[in-house]
């Protein structure tokens, strides 16, 4: 059986998730301390053991640099303890995923300025109209749904993390924007 | 007992394995290139490059001793001081290891490191010594009386040695790192050209201070004095000031043996001068001397048996004293 982890920390969240499980617990910061005790609670209120997983799924932004890093510093760290494959999955897709039709998905910054993206979701399908870029956020102009500072899905960030794992294995490069 | 030692504190991505003690493997990916234009270590750029790096050299450690992640049965990273970026992510990626693995995970304080580096070979020199670590980061001078116990005689005033040796180079167009630059150009110059004073003259402590020189360095060249007799005399007053600081504090404690290491410590004249004032010098293998994963492993082998209330909890910090804890 398949069954993916997935961890992202690119955005103010800690976002833990499984195809059938979420944790998104709201840090600002000091995600590398709270990760490690919320993976285990995680693990063991989902019933997981550490070995019934195939693949690590990892967020690659956009997102504070550092931040994002931590998420996948720690992702490569259990994939290479577990010998399982790790692979890097599109954070605002996840958000995206929380929603259905067109979506305009921002994370704001500091200084007035934003990460910014647009899907259309259907099911569990996104299609990307305009990939993550940097944005004063006053200038986004949304289509459809718009979504603010909202953390990616859980559930979403593993299933994006089984493609990905089959498509792009290994390739966990941040999103640098 | 095997031990992985990671260190990505700075610019350079260190992984190590240490068997019962021994280096086994030492692997070093450096960004010495990457960062020589920008004449220094621009973080972000290092901390991009260790997440780009880290995995692949721990698969290429652990492939060299012929060993599988679950033969290992403690993982050790630096937890400061350092980058605070750069930090995280070997500090992150070894606590992932040790989580996945159910090991031990051990947080070493990087000069921890760089101190069992020098015992790498000398497995007989027992505390209490003294040591210097002198680096591009880093000029502090410890009292070791008792393993695991690290008392500050003295350090930096202003920037590290190393430091001021890039940055003289710098000044003297000359690449980086500065060290081996100067020191090759000092070979062709006379120092008793150049007027340059000796830091911190008259006073009494261990302190090192390197920002006046450097600052000295700029006006000699702007009076016209030869780069090679500016930088002959640059040395000649850093090594200096090093070692009338190191041998006093050598008087002062009743301590002969002295551990020198750091980059700085491959500087000859440093050396020499240090054996000279009749110290019994112990320096780290060729290898272990600037930043690397092996000394972390190594410090992590002696100090393991610390009970560390909740290892994985611990934050890596980019300022960390070694002698508060």
């Amino acid at each position: 059986m398949v069954l993916v982890l997935a961890i992202d920390t690119a955005t103010p969240y800690l976002v833990l998730g499984l195809p059938h499980a979420e944790r998104a617990i709201r840090l600002e910061r000091r995600h590398a301390e709270v990760l490690w005790p919320e993976l285990e609670a995680f693990l063991q209120q989902t019933g997981v053991s550490l070995k019934e997983l195939t693949g690590i799924a990892v967020g690659r932004g956009p997102g504070s640099y550092t931040g994002l890093r931590v998420g996948i510093a720690a992702g490569l760290g259990l994939a290479r303890g577990l010998g399982i494959p790790v692979a890097g999955v599109e954070t605002l897709e996840a958000v995206a995923l929380r929603h259905q039709g067109p979506v305009t998905v921002i994370q704001r910054t500091r200084n007035a300025l934003c990460y910014a993206a647009c899907y259309v979701v259907e099911g569990s399908q996104v299609q990307v109209t305009q990939p993550p870029h940097r944005a004063r956020f006053d200038e986004v102009v949304p289509t459809g749904l718009l979504t603010i500072d909202e953390p990616p899905s859980g559930q979403a960030l593993a299933a994006l993390g089984l493609a990905a794992l089959k498509a792009r294995p290994g390739q966990v490069e941040p999103l640098y924007l | 007992m095997w031990i992985l030692g990671i260190d990505t504190s700075c610019d350079d991505t260190g992984v190590g394995l240490v068997r019962d003690g021994a280096v086994v493997v030492n692997r070093v990916a450096s960004q010495t290139l990457l960062h020589q234009r920008y004449g220094g270590v621009v973080p972000e750029l290092a901390s991009r490059e260790h997440i780009q790096l880290i995995d692949g050299l721990v698969q290429q450690a652990l492939d060299e001793a012929g060993l599988k992640a679950a033969d290992l049965d403690l993982i050790a990273a630096t937890r400061g001081p350092g980058l605070i970026g750069a930090l995280l992510v070997g500090y992150t990626y070894g606590k992932g290891l040790a989580f996945a693995l159910g090991r031990p995970f051990v947080p070493v304080h990087h000069l921890e490191g760089h101190i069992y580096a020098a015992l790498a070979e000398h497995p007989e020199v027992e505390p209490p010594f003294l040591a210097l670590i002198a680096s591009g980061g880093h000029t502090h001078l410890f009292e070791v009386p008792a393993w695991g116990t690290y008392r500050l005689l003295g350090a930096t005033l202003d920037d590290a040695a190393g430091e001021a040796f890039d940055k003289a180079a710098r000044l003297l167009g000359l690449g980086y790192p500065g060290g081996p630059e100067i020191e090759r150009l000092a070979g062709q110059g006379d120092p008793g050209k150049v007027p340059l004073a000796a830091p911190l003259q008259g006073q009494e402590g261990f302190a090192f201070s390197f920002s006046g020189l450097k600052t000295a360095v700029a006006r000699a060249l702007e009076k016209g004095y030869a780069p090679a007799d500016i930088a002959a005399r640059f040395q000649q007053v850093a090594v200096g000031h090093i070692v009338q600081v190191v041998t006093r504090a050598a008087r002062h404690t009743g301590l002969s043996t002295v551990l020198v290491t750091g980059g700085v410590a491959q500087n000859t004249p440093l050396k020499a001068q240090l054996q000279a004032a009749g110290l019994r010098l112990m320096f780290p293998p060729r290898g272990l001397a600037t930043d690397n994963g092996a000394m972390i492993a190594l410090a992590a082998w002696r100090t393991h048996t610390r009970n560390l209330h909740n290892p994985m909890a611990l934050p890596a910090a980019a300022y960390l004293p070694l002698d508060a804890g």
